[in-house]
């Protein structure tokens, strides 16, 4: 190093062996996940299917360390059939409910606290042209996230306590509390705000609404206004439908809202409570044969959300 | 004829990327550790760097030399929104095991706490720059590319890259001159973030 430099560089201790393996096999269970020609996703597939390839990744270390992976956890599911009842009044009814939620007051230096149950599969594509499906047992996937997005978050599951960077510019994918409350409450506009905001993101501007509109209702916390114009927003998607029975990661039935991706033929399924119209988790399952190869029946991720909250730390829970 | 690394790497062959990865691994572990002042939060950077290389590696350009400035440049825009890149791999990360080898700075000897007190003091000292300067003076100086590479890694002009690194030397001389090197005990707590929410589950 130059003696001139008016700052010398620091030392840096490098990765080690171990890190430096650890690292590395997961980047390969990665790619190795995705290598398979696979039609785009929505933008939601790292939820879904990034957490999938990375389980693989981590169940390679967990033979190294110890912990989960469940050989014996079911990776196919009965499909729900598609009811004839129209999705856009049960929304609406779910709607009403949700905006008559009291809205309490939120600070700015509080955290949006969710806690789900959540279990994804893994693919494995063969160039012999087998497949190989696994899914990890359902356990649960703690999110702390600031109010105003200003300070560092903290993400609970899987493998330890991980902190998030602050998010001081949020937006339809990627929200706070802050921004889901600066959203239009009418359902026209509020669509179209999202239809244009996911522009190119996706397979089609429908199946990237609705699950742009379920990140939104899943893994946050929204006015109760805000809520109801997402439900409302949705019932004006097209191609939206209404499953009889669906059961959540925790085993709860509900009413199925769904939409069918018709690029990879998989099902997005938010699940509500019939009689409390209450948002119980979501379902991804494969309906017909996707292009490269899945099953129909194979359940490609499940969640439940348990727990709901503004918080003042980032180590309260509800 | 064998295949050149770029042409392996935009093919997506997953044994080219073992081998970058094998190569420049430590190289983006500096780069973002000396960025973020916190050894512990670069490991993210490191994965999340070679995640983008990896759905980005149809832009790598068919030829050219070392692969280390377009790794850089991916890392520079990981560390300049990590916020968003974090989410779109969120899921990922969520299932890296976390460091167990890193040592817990309170049970670990004078070594390694010194080390991460200078690297947060560095980083501190480093608030006088604007970050574009920041970035150039990183790259240049404490990781030693040379400006071309800088300039490849910024995709900004060479010329640029002597103008941003000259103001930032200047501005550093200008900061340092007469003070005394910053107090470790000021900059503890950035240390030790990220231990501190694995012991403690909170700040």
């Amino acid at each position: 190093m130059n003696e001139r430099e008016p700052l010398p560089a620091p030392a840096v201790p490098g990765l080690g062996r171990d890190r430096h393996r650890t690292l590395r096999e997961h980047l390969m269970q990665e790619m190795d996940g995705a290598t398979a020609p696979v039609p785009r996703r929505t933008r939601r597939r790292l939820w879904w299917s990034l957490a999938p390839t990375a389980v693989a990744a981590a169940a390679v270390a967990v033979a190294l360390v110890a912990g989960a992976g469940a050989p014996d956890v079911p990776t196919t599911t009965e499909i729900g059939q598609v009811s004839d009842q129209a999705a856009a009044p049960l929304l609406q009814q779910f709607a009403l409910v949700a905006e008559q939620q009291p809205t309490g007051q939120v600070r700015d230096e509080q955290y949006v606290y969710v806690k789900s149950l959540v279990s994804f599969s893994s693919f494995r594509f063969a160039s012999d042209g087998t497949q190989t499906v696994t899914r990890d047992a359902p356990h649960e996937r703690e999110i702390w996230v600031a109010v105003d997005g200003s300070r560092a978050g903290r993400l609970a599951g899987g493998n330890g306590p991980t902190t998030l960077d602050p998010n001081p510019t949020p937006d339809v994918g990627s929200p706070t509390y802050r921004f889901l409350e600066s959203l239009p409450t009418d359902p026209a506009r509020l669509l179209a705000k999202i239809y244009a905001d996911t522009k190119g993101q996706g397979n089609t501007p429908d199946q990237q609404a609705f699950t742009t509109i379920g990140d939104l209702l899943r893994e946050s916390v929204a006015p109760p206004k805000v809520t109801a114009a997402l439900y409302r927003a949705a019932a004006r998607i097209p191609g939206v439908v209404v499953v009889n029975d669906v059961v959540d990661a925790a085993g709860r039935h509900g009413v199925g809202v769904a939409r069918l991706d018709e690029t990879t033929g998989s099902r997005t399924e938010w699940i509500f409570d019939r009689d409390e119209s209450t948002f119980l988790g979501e379902r991804e399952v494969q309906v017909v044969k996707s292009p490269e190869g899945l099953k129909p029946g194979t359940l490609i991720g499940i969640s439940a959300v348990l727990t709901r909250a503004i918080v003042d730390t980032t180590d309260t829970r509800g | 004829m064998t295949m050149s690394l770029r042409a392996r790497l935009r093919a997506g062959e997953s044994a080219a990327f073992g081998e970058v990865f094998d190569e420049h691994a430590d190289a983006i572990l500096r780069y973002a550790a000396r960025t973020l002042g916190d050894r512990a939060g670069a490991e993210d950077v490191v994965s999340l760097t070679f995640l983008e290389a990896w759905r980005l590696r149809e832009r790598l350009l068919p030829e050219g030399e070392s692969v280390r400035p377009w790794l850089f440049g991916i890392a520079t825009n990981v560390l300049r929104n990590t916020a968003r890149r974090a989410r779109r791999h969120r899921a990922a990360l969520d299932w890296l095991p976390p460091p167990d080898t890193v040592p817990d700075p309170a049970d670990e000897g004078a070594d390694r706490l010194d080390d991460a007190e200078r690297l947060a003091a560095a980083r501190r000292a480093m608030d006088a720059l604007k970050p574009h300067e920041r970035e150039v003076f990183v790259l240049c100086v404490w990781e030693e590319l040379d400006y071309a590479a800088a300039a490849e890694a910024l995709g900004v002009p060479v010329g640029t890259v002597r103008s941003r690194l000259a103001r930032a030397r200047a501005r550093l001389r200008l900061e340092t001159h007469g003070k005394s090197p910053a107090r470790p005990d000021s900059y503890q707590v950035t240390a030790r973030t990220r231990f501190g929410l694995n012991q403690e589950g909170a700040r």
